[in-house]
């Protein structure tokens, strides 16, 4: 027992640093590369303030008042056109949801990580849901991961922990949208059927089966490099249409999915 | 008075720099990441017990994780930072050993001394962060890089600190 006892004391800087180290990486583990909880929601709180105070620093306060009220008019239009092409659709069912858009300014945001973030200043009290996507010009951004009252953290298309439904063309395969981590501007549509001819300049589109995005919002184009073959399916290298290093501002979309949706995925085996 | 206080008041600073402002500047793509945070880190007394020293890391670690929604990558880092300045002061140590209560300055001990240790701990507190931010094996050979060159900037960030807050050089 004294054996122990003077081995444990002798040993105690590093038996210390292990079990400090099993923490932090069980902290770091524990979150699959993502903040959420209920700390995130209180830092997010009291950094708001200060982060929205850097944000507008670095912009001309003329500026950034003109680029808000072209914001929110352009908000009031997509609104508007988007609950017009539900309306035209027969076959959706969700043409009674009326389908706002929220504006939103990135007041936070890193895009230099493999697993990065934004943080915008609408939350809770604005109608931003977790679950909700984001968009940038008619461009996929991210999803709403955790909101409070005023805030939210949306996790990019740059994430390496994120995958995204994506259609080629409008009416083509279903695939799995990545970004490896490696390039802001490049993604990786995989799953696509091996027989299909893909041109450079193809579009690439939300499926809106993810319950993120409605259908046919733009992620990029398909770039010149030739798709990589694997067994009977290609990987397809895009270009990412948001651009993530001078994004400011955003609009939320809701297309969560409905309690009765919910219930019957849950249903199944 | 003010002396005895200025380790913990160059830490708090340092640590208030870092979420207040280094934070937000981040050059290159993250290839110039710098963690200012560190340098109240280093400048703590050279001959304090190395587990109050880890304890000190951890904590600091801890906090700006909080702070900047980091996931216990700061708390993991700091921890290997703090490891490692008892065996880097050993390193380095000159033949008469330190004095007691002395701190790692650039004032006390000169440019050579300083910036040699001040990248040798940033340098292992950033191939580790890198390494675990990476999170895979593709990612870490650019990781690494980040890591050498966020390395130089912060050291660069640290000599002009200490050539702005250390005005004259102690003689010995």
């Amino acid at each position: 027992m004294y054996n122990l006892w003077s081995l444990l004391v002798r040993h105690h800087l590093i038996l210390t640093f292990l079990v400090c180290q099993a923490f932090a990486l069980a902290w770091f583990f524990s979150s699959h590369g993502y903040p959420r909880g209920q700390w995130v929601r209180a830092s997010l709180e009291v950094n708001s303030t200060w982060n929205e105070y850097v944000s507008d620093m670095s912009q001309l306060s003329g500026l950034a008042y003109q680029n808000e009220q072209l914001l929110l008019e352009n908000a009031q239009l997509r609104s508007e056109l988007l609950k017009r092409s539900e309306f035209d659709n027969p076959l959706s069912r969700e043409s009674q949801r009326g389908r706002d858009l929220v504006p939103a300014e990135v007041i936070r945001s890193a895009s230099h990580l493999s697993s990065n973030y934004l943080i915008i200043n609408k939350g809770q009290a604005d109608g931003v849901q977790v679950g909700h996507g984001a968009l940038h010009a008619g461009y996929v951004v991210g999803k709403v991961v955790e909101t409070t009252p005023n805030n939210a953290l949306l996790l990019p298309l740059i994430h390496t922990g994120m995958e995204w439904s994506a259609r080629l063309g409008k009416s083509g395969p279903v695939g799995r949208l990545l970004w490896n981590g490696s390039n802001l501007h490049k993604a990786y549509l995989e799953d696509i059927p091996r027989s299909l001819n893909v041109a450079p300049g193809d579009t690439v589109f939300t499926s809106g089966f993810q319950g993120v995005f409605p259908p046919e919002f733009l992620f990029g184009f398909v770039t010149a490099a030739p798709p990589e073959l694997d067994g009977e399916f290609q990987r397809i290298q895009i270009e990412i249409g948001a651009p993530f290093q001078s994004l400011r501002y955003i609009h939320i979309v809701d297309h969560t999915s409905s309690a009765a949706i919910e219930d019957l995925i849950q249903s199944v085996p | 008075m003010i002396g005895s206080f200025a380790p913990y008041l160059t830490l708090i600073v340092a640590w208030i720099l870092q979420v207040m402002c280094f934070q937000h500047l981040v050059f290159a793509n993250g290839w110039l990441l710098p963690t200012f945070h560190l340098y109240g880190l280093l400048l703590l007394p050279l001959t304090w017990s190395p587990l109050t020293i880890l304890m000190i890391c951890g904590v600091s670690g801890a906090l700006l994780d909080l702070a900047t929604l980091g996931c216990g990558v700061f708390t993991s880092s700091a921890l290997i930072f703090g490891l490692c300045i008892p065996g880097v002061n050993r390193l380095l140590m000159p033949r008469e050993g330190y004095e007691a209560s002395e701190l790692g300055t650039l004032k006390s001990h000169g440019f050579q001394w300083f910036s040699t240790r001040a990248m040798l701990l940033l340098f292992a507190h950033n191939i580790w962060m890198f390494t675990l931010e990476a999170g895979r094996w593709g990612l870490m050979v650019d990781g690494w890089g980040k890591a050498t060159t966020s390395s130089l900037f912060t050291c660069g960030i640290f000599l002009m600190a200490s050539y702005i807050t250390q005005t004259k050089r102690r003689k010995r």
